[in-house]
């Protein structure tokens, strides 16, 4: 016995150390008798999560603290932030919505649809106002947001949702190509915001009289020969998703589709430069933006039972017309003058990105009822 | 205080995963990359059942009994096809993508709103103790996960006893010594290839347990959650050997579990004392890499203050 314990004691020294240390980091945590809340002139705490290192997190995120140090909430000044970032690791998302619905924060913002699921499942009894940003669709998350009824969601818990504008795209190619019948695409169906975009594309698809023609993958070396089964099965434009097995491939899939005379497209408007044709995506900054000022509103006091779950999609479209000349039948895809007033930039023929607006998004922020009833008019 | 109940509540869950691996890896010698996809089945069986309103318990012993159909058809193809032992892995997670996307209809399936083991901890936690939370040494701990880790205690304690028991058997000697030494088994005239299935089966459905588990803990089941759960186990397997020093049956057990509880706490010491998240992954590496180095340089270190003498 004493044995089996002498050999079991570095274990469990370790563990005990480890809890120790845990238990120490962690002292100011604990409630004091007759603490309400935080202590005074303490500045509020705010927790950024992200559930991955990839640009389209890392744009909302950036866009996140510049919409908060826009109405003044700067990081070490008028608030103390604090990122997070799992890395992908779903147990590291646990572990980190226990630490911000437990570690004293004022408010949670969550990007990403398992942050906000992982958060929201831990903060049902906590109940720390939590915000939500770059989720496609909230009331499909099973967190609790009514899809009919905006207002209709967890008191503590709303945001904006943004659903990928896969529709868009296809609606925008038949009015780029009328006689577009054949649109190929390659995505992984262990992807939940993939599964949403091939849903509404083959809805809008079936709207239109066109046909998808579709291959899975579930890794990234698997995308090109995908793309090529796809073109090798007949179609005429290709559609790249949001789909983060397939966006690491991409310059093979510009690669393949060249090689084969075929335009793609996609709904990132950044990766138009490198060869597609165009693209139409939320500007995730600007989305971030929206978040960060809506959550300054939170700060300053704003109930969140009172802020309704709306989608924010702020529309970039940039056309490529370098992509376009290099095409065997560049007029059969011309760009339409009223497509043309609508893009936020143009690729030139010569390869210059040429911005034409200085606002991203005509459809400007969601705007948020008022927390404080319209002011009685004055006599 | 919450962090270090969680940290403890999926390093014990964890632990079932990493008793399978030692099942697969230890015993039989095969490093099973079924694991990937059978944590993700238990999990996805358990939650669809679960939406379906199935009673959880049910629905957890129907995710653990999948998961060990898939170790025993991994098994088959090791042992009737004379598929090699890894590839034989391979395949079935292969497979199993597909059938964790069709039993779930879709990648993610979430559970909040249903009643799951999860959710019963919490509540039989709010009725034991009457409240809501309550004050310990000042920090303030909610019963619910209180429950909840004692749940996660029991369960991983019923398990490690009743794998112990069972190795102790008939059975369960010949299926170590199947492991050991195949030839030997074979000539006392036992049947190998039984053993191996039955092992890979008591394996995956071990992790099946685990995969079940967390997604009632988490709240949801995702199709990708099992993604790399080998190499945490094979981690765990190992830094519980390094801990233990013996290779003796119950110390690898319990080493198994303390290791995969000692990762889950060197997590979250890392998380509270907000370390760059760019840095999360390099910094667990290095904490293993001191888990593995560690017993290894205390017993050198006791060697030299006490020089033990070979007896003759």
């Amino acid at each position: 016995m004493l044995h089996t314990f002498r050999q079991l004691s570095i274990g469990l020294g370790l563990m005990a150390l480890c809890i120790g240390v845990l238990l120490l980091s962690d002292l100011d945590s604990r409630v004091r008798p007759g603490d309400q809340g935080r202590r005074h002139g303490e500045l509020p705490r705010v927790a950024v999560l992200q559930a991955n290192a990839q640009w389209i997190f890392d744009e909302g995120v950036a866009g996140i603290i510049a919409g908060l140090a826009e109405e003044g909430f700067r990081d070490k000044h008028e608030i103390h932030l604090r990122k997070f970032n799992p890395m992908g690791d779903s147990n590291v998302s646990n572990s980190i919505a226990r630490e911000v619905t437990e570690g004293g924060y004022d408010l949670i913002i969550t990007t990403t649809t398992p942050m906000l699921q992982v958060v929201a499942n831990a903060n049902r009894a906590r109940r720390v106002p939590q915000l939500f940003a770059l989720v496609s669709i909230p009331s499909e998350t099973g967190t609790g947001v009514s899809e009919l009824d905006p207002l209709n969601h967890p008191p503590y818990l709303t945001g904006y949702g943004t659903r990928l504008p896969a529709a868009q795209a296809f609606r925008i190619a038949r009015e780029i190509n009328p006689r577009l019948q054949r649109i190929g695409t390659v995505w992984n169906p262990q992807e939940v915001n993939s599964e949403v975009q091939i849903r509404d594309a083959r809805a809008v698809c079936k709207e239109l009289g066109m046909e998808l023609v579709d291959a899975t993958v579930d890794n990234t070396g698997a995308v090109g020969e995908a793309t090529a089964s796809v073109i090798a099965r007949g179609i005429e434009a290709f559609f790249i998703p949001g789909d983060i097995t397939v966006m690491p491939a991409i310059h093979n899939v510009f690669q393949i589709t060249r090689r084969a005379n075929i335009p793609t497209f996609s709904i990132f408007p950044t990766d138009v430069p490198k060869g597609s044709l165009f693209g139409v995506g939320a500007d995730y900054y600007e989305v971030g933006r929206g978040t960060g000022r809506l959550a300054a509103e939170v700060l300053r006091g704003r109930n969140t039972a009172t802020i309704p779950v709306t989608d924010y999609m702020p529309e970039k479209i940039v056309l490529n017309e370098e992509a376009r000349m290099r095409l065997a039948n560049p007029q059969a895809w011309d760009f339409p003058e009223s497509l043309r007033k609508r893009a936020y930039a143009i690729v030139t023929p010569e390869g210059a990105l040429n911005v034409l607006r200085d606002d991203p998004a005509p459809g400007a922020p969601a705007p948020t009822p008022s927390p404080t009833p319209a002011p009685s008019p004055s006599p | 205080m919450t962090l270090l109940l969680s940290a403890l509540t999926v390093g014990l869950i964890f632990a079932l995963l990493a008793l399978g691996v030692l099942v697969s890896f230890r015993i039989f010698g095969i490093p099973d990359i079924t694991t990937d996809g059978s944590f993700t089945l238990g999990a996805s069986v358990t939650a669809v059942l679960c939406v379906h309103g199935v009673n959880p318990i049910l629905a957890t012993l129907a995710g653990t009994l999948a998961g060990a159909g898939a170790g025993m058809l991994t098994g088959i193809l090791h042992t009737k096809f004379h598929i090699n032992a890894l590839l034989s892995g391979i395949l079935m997670m292969t497979a199993l993508y597909s059938v964790n996307l069709r039993v779930m209809q879709k990648s993610n399936l979430p559970l909040m709103q249903y009643t799951t083991l999860g959710s019963w901890g919490e509540a039989a936690g709010r009725r034991v103790l009457g409240e809501e939370a309550f004050l310990v040494l000042g920090w303030r701990v909610s019963a619910g996960e209180v429950a909840l880790f004692l749940g996660a205690l029991g369960a991983v304690t019923v398990v490690a006893w009743l794998l112990y028991l069972f190795f102790r058997t008939h059975v369960g000697v010949a299926m170590r010594a199947t492991g050991n030494n195949a030839q030997m088994i074979r000539a006392l005239g036992a049947n190998v290839q039984v053993y191996i299935i039955l092992g890979l089966g008591i394996a995956n459905g071990l992790v099946a347990l685990g995969g079940s588990l967390l997604a009632q803990f988490q709240g949801f089941a995702d199709v990708q959650m099992g993604i790399g759960m080998i190499v945490w186990g094979l981690a765990s397997v190992i830094i519980g050997e390094a801990l233990t020093g013996s290779r003796s049956l119950g110390l690898t057990l319990v080493g198994a579990a303390m290791g995969s509880v000692l990762f889950r706490l060197l997590v979250a010491i890392a998380l509270r004392w907000g370390l760059d998240p760019n840095d999360l992954k390099l910094i667990t590496a290095v904490f293993v890499f001191i888990a593995l180095v560690l017993p290894g340089l205390i017993k050198k270190l006791r060697r030299r203050r006490h020089p033990v003498i070979p007896a003759t």
